[in-house]
């Protein structure tokens, strides 16, 4: 994302809150890993919702660490898609694990 | 990290446990109200989120079922208000208001199926039913496209607005466009919509409106006028598909129009008086019939019905060529008008049709067809390259000569009877050599090396014979001339001996005639020249076929005479005795009555006339004829303003008699080629059975000539009774070859 121009990054940013109301900023591609987040945000052309109109999705039921945590998964699937280097463990702290797993579920991650 | 949800269960802890009936409510309620914001476009109002959690815990709870049976009691009774909408639409507006209410029905549904987006994965997935998307096209096409007052009037719409622009006036292409992608899209996954609802209404019109149409032009029009309309509306149509409907229909739409312009009236355009097909060729309408050739192409046997009617129509040309009794006696304006058929032809062939090989098929056959209808074709042929060689020639480019060759050789490709052609040239050809006719020994070689290309060695080798005939006499002349200066016996004349080899050249039946003393003399020198050198052969004179330069002195002049050897003898005669009865030439030359008569004939025609006779029957106007009766004397009268006179002899016209001599030796000369290819095949099958082995024959013969079957097993038949063939004891129908 370094080479984008400014007016491009402003429109990339995307602002996920967790239940807790903790914000993380991150790049909108980054955020297509989750197919809930992309028709969100309009992955078709056509839905306007109110989310993709400000560039925050709040998550009413998605704690921040396991939101941290699906965000780290969001950077580490987009490195290392189509990558030729042999893929290093994706570490996940056990007490989050069904957490994790429900909320990728809701995410369709 | 990639999960697969649906196979994966795990109560659900974390999140309050609330599978009551009032939680599910409230949710369908939020959703209920949120998808109405959403009919109202007024979606930005709503949070996803909220949406999506609303929906994904009800399926989560097992009220997916009930989710999408409410969401589509919603989206039904949406819809029929719409229709209602649609239906007042007044009919202008009307095609408008269905365009306008299908694109925001997708809209609205993308985002319905994008908050449903769980039920989609899960719900529907599992219980097989039509995704929430796919659903709402269902329901849009039951509702709103068929709904009975919208479904008739959005056909007649489209058709109406076809109608006009068929008829010159500007539409709302985009418009249709968009309908016809919606009903294709209403398909689901296939166009049955499109196709039940528009296409086949749409083609059923277009074919009565063609119906219509063509019945009009082809009454009104000429037949390339017509096939200009034609391929008009066929690239209106084509264009039509490709702006505004499916891709699909294109070959349909084509069908439908081709068959309605063209098939249906193929026949019709074909035979149209003073603009049809024949018309065209006859007056070499090269645009139309190219024009024709394509539109033609389009359907199915149109060509072949174009090939038939131009294969028959040469049929007809050529046969009236060939059979027409005033052309076949010129032959050269005969073979000039049949070349200039075939140039026209093989022209319109190249440029109209595209070089278009079964059209050259049908051409060829044509050609081939009406030229054996002539059994003197193959002589024709020859006469017509006789009188090229031997006149036609001078002053002609090298280049144009091989054209010219190249053609004849084409039209000659036709002959069936080739053997007979060869009979013929060999006859000529030797003519020409002898008397020394030929214009050209290039243009000669040439054609016999284009002759042994199409036919082979075999064809040619004794015409190649004849020319080194013709050569090794030069040598041996140059020889002989030597061999007489060492003899030290000055002649009184020159003497030119061709040297020919028996059966190379064409056997004429050996006439001899008496030769005055000095001659026989000279002869009888040569002879013995020439055995001396080529031991034990046998030399017959030819004296039929020679020429002579003598000296006459007339009162007035002394002039050179070119004449022939027969004339030399009857010249000669004159020498010693001034007036001659006929009788009395006939017994001392000892020339046959009817050279003597031909020979006769030109020295006393009124050209040339060295000879003056008397009729006995003198009332008769003075005749040609040369009757025996008749008295010769010298004319003392005769004069000429040129110092060499050639005397023509009378141009030889094949008699009936030698007509059928000619037959007789071609037909004999099959019989041994018939034996000798039956003794080849046999001899390498050894046993073979009756009909194989006559078809095997006529294919190895064919370049030649096409032997009747019969004359073939009248061949096998004789071969069996000379016993190297023998019918097999268990099967008579089998042949074996008896070593």
């Amino acid at each position: 994302m370094t080479d984008n121009n400014d007016s491009d990054f402003q429109s990339d940013i995307l602002r996920l809150y967790s239940s807790t109301g903790h914000e993380f900023v991150l790049s909108r591609k980054m955020s297509y890993v989750s197919g809930t987040i992309k028709s969100m945000l309009g992955g078709g052309d056509n839905s306007s919702f109110m989310e993709d109109q400000n560039s925050e999705i709040r998550f009413r039921e998605i704690s921040t660490p396991v939101l941290e945590k699906v965000i780290q998964y969001f950077y580490f699937k987009n490195k290392y898609t189509n990558s030729t280097t042999d893929l290093p463990e994706f570490p996940i702290n056990d007490k989050i694990v069904v957490d994790l797993l429900l909320c990728a579920h809701f995410l369709d991650t | 990290m990639s999960t697969k949800p649906t196979k994966f269960l795990v109560k659900y802890s974390s999140y309050p446990h609330n599978n009551d009936p009032n939680t599910t409510t409230t949710a369908w309620k939020l959703l209920e109200e949120a998808i109405k914001t959403i009919h109202l476009k007024n979606a930005s109002s709503l949070s996803f989120e909220e949406l999506y959690r609303n929906a994904y815990n009800m399926v989560l709870h097992k009220n997916g079922e009930m989710l999408y049976n409410n969401l589509k009691n919603l989206v039904n009774g949406h819809l029929k208000e719409v229709a209602k909408q649609v239906e007042i639409a007044n009919d202008e507006a009307f095609l408008n208001e269905l365009n306008t209410s299908w694109s925001e029905h997708k809209t609205s549904m993308l985002m319905v199926r994008d908050i449903l987006m769980y039920m989609d994965r899960t719900y529907v997935d599992q219980a097989k039913l039509p995704t929430v998307y796919d659903m709402g096209l269902n329901l849009f096409r039951d509702n709103v496209v068929h709904s009975p007052y919208i479904k008739d009037r959005l056909l007649n719409t489209l058709l109406d607005l076809i109608q006009k622009e068929r008829n010159g006036e500007i539409i709302d292409r985009i418009l249709i466009k968009n309908i016809t992608q919606m009903l294709i899209d209403l398909g689901v996954n296939s166009k049955i919509v499109y196709e039940e609802d528009f296409e086949t209404p749409f083609l059923a019109k277009t074919a009565s409106y063609y119906q219509v149409e063509s019945q009009q032009f082809i009454s009104s029009c000429s037949c390339p006028d017509y096939m200009k309309k034609v391929e008009i509306c066929l690239k209106e149509e084509l264009e039509r598909v490709s702006h505004y409907l499916d891709s699909s229909s294109e070959p349909k739409v084509k069908d439908v129009t081709e068959k309605q312009l063209i098939s249906n009236h193929m026949k019709t355009l074909i035979n149209m008086e003073n603009s049809g097909l024949i018309s065209m060729l006859q007056e070499d309408k090269i645009e139309d019939l190219k024009r024709m050739y394509n539109l033609f192409g389009r359907v199915s046997d149109g060509l072949n019905y174009m090939k038939e009617v131009i294969s028959n129509h040469i049929r007809e040309i050529g046969k009236e060529i060939v059979m027409d009794e005033e052309k076949t006696k010129e032959q050269t304006t005969f073979f000039q008008s049949l070349l200039d058929l075939k140039d026209k032809y093989d022209r319109l062939h190249k440029e109209a049709f595209y070089n278009d090989k079964q059209f050259q098929h049908s051409l060829f056959r044509a050609f081939e067809y009406f030229i054996n209808l002539n059994p003197k074709s193959p002589e024709y042929i020859s006469l017509f390259i006789d009188e090229k060689l031997k006149k036609g020639l001078k002053g002609v480019s090298e280049e144009e000569v091989d054209v010219l060759l190249d053609k004849i050789l084409m039209l000659f490709r036709f002959i069936q009877e080739k053997d007979v052609f060869e009979k013929y040239y060999k006859q000529h050809l030797a003519k020409r050599l002898l008397l020394g006719r030929s214009v050209s020994d290039d243009a000669e070689r040439n054609m016999i090396a284009k002759l042994k290309t199409e036919c082979g060695y075999q064809f040619t080798s004794k015409l190649e014979g004849m020319f080194t005939d013709m050569r090794l006499s030069v040598d041996t002349m140059a020889g002989f001339k030597n061999y007489i200066q060492t003899l030290q016996k000055p002649m009184s004349f020159d003497l030119n001996v061709n040297v020919l080899t028996t059966g190379f050249w064409p056997t004429q039946s050996a006439s001899n005639c008496i030769l005055p003393r000095e001659i026989l003399h000279c002869c009888e020198a040569f002879k013995a020249y020439y055995l001396s050198n080529h031991n034990g052969r046998l030399l017959i004179w030819q004296t039929n076929m020679g020429t002579a330069e003598i000296k006459a002195s007339f009162p007035s002049k002394t002039h050179e005479l070119q004449v022939s050897t027969y004339q030399m003898v009857i010249l000669l005669l004159f020498n010693e005795s001034p007036k001659l009865t006929f009788k009395e030439i006939s017994e001392q030359t000892g020339i046959p009555p009817v050279d003597l008569k031909r020979n006769l004939m030109a020295l006393t025609s009124a050209k040339n006339k060295v000879l003056d006779k008397e009729t006995k029957d003198a009332k008769e106007a003075p005749n040609k004829n040369i009757e025996e009766s008749d008295v010769f004397f010298f004319n003392t009268k005769f004069k000429s303003k040129l110092f060499r006179v050639k005397i023509m002899s009378v141009v030889q016209k094949e008699t009936p008699v030698e007509a059928t001599e000619t037959r007789q030796k071609v037909d004999e000369d099959r019989k041994h080629q018939i034996e000798a290819s039956i003794v080849r095949i046999m001899k390498a099958r050894k046993t073979m059975d009756h009909s194989n082995l006559i078809s095997e024959v006529i294919k190895q013969l064919q370049s030649r000539f096409v032997p009747n079957p019969i004359i073939v097993k009248k061949r096998i038949e004789s071969l069996i009774e000379r016993e190297y063939l023998e019918r097999s004891k268990q099967d008579r129908k089998q042949y074996i070859y008896m070593a």
